[in-house]
C-alpha cells in the first residue's frame, strides 16, 4: 500500500505526458524525460488533488481517500484508452525534436558519471537514515506542515495560525500535502514517505539534466552536466534534508527544458507548453520563489519570442501555456488569499523603508559581497566546481546549436531576472542582512544551479566537439570565422 | 591539449566531490530505526500527548526562554515540543488554560512557574510537566 500510494501518482505523470507528448519515431530516448517529468507532474497533481479535497470535504478523510482513489483509477483508464486510441488513428510518428547524433568517446564519461550516481544514491540514504525527519526546515516546516495536514482533519486549517508564524505557515504546500496524501491513503505516518519524495525529485532532476541535454546536445554532454550536478554535494545533502528547494529546482529545469524542446517542434504543436505552463504553476505551489520564476518565465518569453514569432503563433502557444498553469495557479491564489497568512519578505514595508533600502548602497555592497563568496564555495566542493566551469568554457568554447537560439535567448533573460529578483529580495529584506544571507542564500543558488547548468551545458562545445576542434585546425578556424 | 585537460579536471573533482560526500556518510554510526535525536525527543512527550487535548491551543515555558524565537537557537526545543504535539498549536507564551512545561533538568525551581500563576498538574519526568493557569 504504501509503495502504491507513493508511486500511483507517478504514473498517472507519465499517461498524462504520455498524451500530451510529441509522437516521435524513436520513442526510447524520450523515456527518460517523460519518466523525469513524471515525478514532478505526478506529485503535483496529487499534491493539489489533496489539498483542494482537504478544502472542499475537511469533514471525511476517508471518503477523500476513496474518492481520490477512484478518480485517479478511473483518469488512468481513460488516459490509456484515449493513448491507445491515439496510437490507432495516428500510427505514423508526427515530425519531432532528432535525437543529437553525435556520439564521441562516451563511455570516457559513462563511467564516472554511473559511479557518481551510485555513490550520491547511497549517501542519500546513509543521509536520510541519519536524519530521518530531514535537516531543520526540514521538520520544522515542511513535515510539521505534512503533520497538521494528515493529523487535523476538520481543524487542518490551525496549521495556519499566527502563533506559529516561525514556521512559515504562509508557504505553498506541494511537499508538505503530496507527504499528507500518501499517509491518508496508508493510514499512518511514516519517515519512509518524506525520504523517498525527496530523493525522487533529487534523483528525477539529475535523470532530466542528463536525458535532455542527451537529445538536445549529445550524451556526452548529459553525462558531464550530470557528473556536475551529482558532483555537487550540496544538492545531494538539501535533497536528503527533506527541505524544497531541490523539488523547486527540478520545477524550474523542467519548465526549461519543456521550452527548449517545444522550441524543436513544428510551429503548430504547442503540447509541451501546456506542460510548461503545469511545472511552472507547480514551481509556485512549492515554494515563494515560483511565483517570481513564474513572473520571469512570462517576461523572459515575451521579450524574446515576440520578436522571433508570428504574432498568432505566438498567442496560440501563449494560450498553451495557460492552459496548463491556470488550474495549479486558481489553486496557488485560493490558498494565498484565503487561507495562507502573508509572507513576511515580500510584505510590504512602506513606500519609504522601501525606498530606504533599495537607495542604500551600502545594502548592494554587503549584498554583492555575499553573494560572490557564496556562489564559489555554495555546493560544498573540494574545489569549486563554478571556477572550473568558468575555465572550462574558455577552455573548449562556445557553440550553441542555432534551432535552439531563442529558447536560449530567453533562458538567459529568464534567469538573470531570476537572480536580480533574489538579489533585490535581500536588499529590501526586513531582517538582519547577514543572518538573511548567511542562512539562505546558499538554498537560493541550489534552486537555480540545475537550470544553470543545463543552459550552460547547451551553450559550450560537447567533449567530441572540442577534442575534434583541436585535432582538426582547419575545423577550428573555420568555427571561429563562423563566429561560433 | 587545453580542452582535454579542461573535460579531465571538471571529471576529476565532480567525482572527487562526490566521493568525499560518499565516505563521509559512510563513516555515520550506523543508527537503528526509531533511535534518532528527534525520535527520541519526541518519544519524551508521548505520555503527555495521552492527556493533552487532540485541537487547540497550549501555552509553553521552559527555563531556557529566548528573546526571539524565531532566531534564537535556544528555541529548538519549543519548535520540536510544536512538531511532537502536532495539530495542537503550541503557544510561546505561558497565558493559557493549559502550559507544557519542557525544562531541561528534572528538578525545578518553583519559581520558573509560580511567578506565572502556573499550578502544576503532572509530572511525567524527562523534565516534561502540565501545568494549569491559577485560578481557573
Amino acid at each position: 500500500m504504501l509503495w502504491l500510494s507513493l508511486f500511483s501518482p507517478l504514473f498517472i505523470g507519465f499517461f498524462l505526458i504520455s498524451i500530451i507528448w510529441p509522437r516521435h519515431k524513436a520513442v526510447s530516448p524520450y523515456l527518460l524525460i517523460q519518466s523525469c517529468l513524471a515525478v514532478g507532474v505526478g506529485l503535483g497533481i496529487s499534491s493539489y488533488s489533496f489539498f483542494l479535497g482537504l478544502a472542499a470535504f475537511p469533514r471525511s478523510s476517508d471518503g477523500f481517500v476513496n474518492a481520490e482513489t477512484t478518480s485517479l483509477l478511473v483518469f488512468t483508464v481513460v488516459l490509456l484508452c484515449l493513448y491507445a486510441l491515439r496510437r490507432r488513428k495516428d500510427p505514423a510518428p508526427r515530425s519531432a525534436p532528432k535525437p543529437a547524433s553525435k556520439e564521441g568517446p562516451v563511455w570516457i564519461l559513462c563511467a564516472p558519471f554511473y559511479i557518481a550516481l551510485i555513490a550520491a544514491m547511497i549517501a542519500f540514504m546513509f543521509l536520510s537514515l541519519d536524519s530521518p525527519h530531514g535537516g531543520w526546515d526540514g521538520w520544522a516546516i515542511w513535515n510539521m506542515r505534512a503533520r497538521f495536514l494528515f493529523r487535523s482533519g476538520v481543524q487542518w486549517t490551525q496549521t495556519f495560525s499566527d502563533l506559529v508564524a516561525w514556521s512559515h505557515p504562509d508557504y505553498p504546500l506541494l511537499i508538505p500535502a503530496a507527504i499528507a496524501r500518501c499517509w491518508a491513503h496508508i493510514g499512518h505516518e511514516t519517515l519512509v514517505v518524506p525520504a523517498v519524495v525527496s530523493m525522487l525529485f533529487a534523483f528525477a532532476t539529475v535523470g532530466l539534466i542528463f536525458s535532455s541535454l542527451s537529445i538536445l546536445r549529445s550524451r556526452s554532454q548529459g553525462f558531464l552536466a550530470g557528473l556536475v550536478l551529482l558532483g555537487t554535494p550540496f544538492f545531494i545533502q538539501q535533497g536528503a534534508s527533506q527541505q524544497a528547494d531541490v523539488p523547486l529546482g527540478f520545477f524550474f529545469l523542467a519548465t526549461i527544458v519543456l521550452f527548449f524542446l517545444q522550441d524543436r517542434l513544428p510551429k503548430n504543436n504547442h503540447g509541451l507548453l501546456s506542460l510548461a505552463g503545469m511545472t511552472a504553476g507547480f514551481s509556485a505551489w512549492t515554494k515563494h520563489e515560483g511565483l517570481l520564476f513564474l513572473a520571469c518565465v512570462i517576461i523572459s518569453r515575451l521579450s524574446v519570442m515576440v520578436r522571433v514569432q508570428d504574432r498568432k503563433v505566438f498567442l496560440r502557444q501563449a494560450f498553451s501555456f495557460a492552459a496548463g498553469l491556470a488550474p495549479v495557479l486558481a489553486t496557488v491564489v485560493y490558498f494565498k488569499t484565503q487561507i495562507a497568512t502573508p509572507n513576511e519578505f515580500i510584505s510590504f514595508p512602506g513606500l519609504q523603508v522601501a525606498v530606504d533600502r533599495l537607495t542604500d548602497g551600502s545594502r548592494y555592497l554587503q549584498v554583492g559581497k555575499a553573494w560572490a563568496e557564496e556562489m564559489v564555495h555554495s555546493g560544498n566542493w573540494i574545489f569549486s566546481l563554478l571556477l572550473l566551469l568558468v575555465f572550462y568554457l574558455l577552455a573548449v568554447g562556445i557553440n550553441p546549436d542555432k534551432a535552439i537560439k531563442p529558447a536560449l535567448a530567453s533562458s538567459l533573460v529568464l534567469l538573470c531576472l531570476l537572480l536580480a529578483g533574489y538579489f533585490l529580495v535581500y536588499v529590501t529584506s526586513p531582517y538582519d542582512l547577514h543572518w538573511t544571507v548567511a542562512t539562505s542564500l546558499n538554498r537560493l543558488l541550489l534552486q537555480l544551479w540545475p537550470s544553470l547548468l543545463l543552459v550552460f551545458f547547451l551553450v559550450v562545445n560537447t567533449p567530441e566537439q572540442a577534442m575534434n576542434l583541436l585535432s582538426s585546425s582547419g575545423k577550428h578556424s573555420q568555427a571561429r570565422a563562423d563566429g561560433t | 591539449m587545453v580542452a582535454r585537460a579542461a573535460i579531465i579536471l571538471l571529471i576529476f573533482f565532480a567525482l572527487l566531490s562526490n566521493l568525499r560526500l560518499f565516505r563521509q556518510t559512510l563513516n555515520f554510526a550506523p543508527k537503528p530505526l526509531g533511535t534518532d535525536e528527534i525520535t527520541l525527543y519526541e518519544k519524551r512527550f508521548a505520555e503527555l500527548k495521552k492527556i493533552l487535548p487532540y485541537h487547540g491551543v497550549v501555552g509553553y515555558i521552559s527555563n531556557k526562554q529566548a528573546e526571539d524565537i524565531r532566531f534564537d537557537a535556544g528555541a529548538a526545543e519549543y519548535y520540536l515540543t510544536q512538531y511532537a504535539l502536532t495539530p495542537l498549536v503550541v503557544a510561546y507564551s505561558p497565558n493559557y488554560p493549559l502550559v507544557v512545561g519542557n525544562f531541561l533538568q528534572s528538578v525545578i525551581d518553583p519559581e520558573i512557574y509560580t511567578s506565572k500563576d502556573l499550578v502544576p498538574l503532572k509530572d511525567f519526568g524527562n523534565g516534561v510537566l502540565l501545568f494549569r493557569r491559577a485560578g481557573r
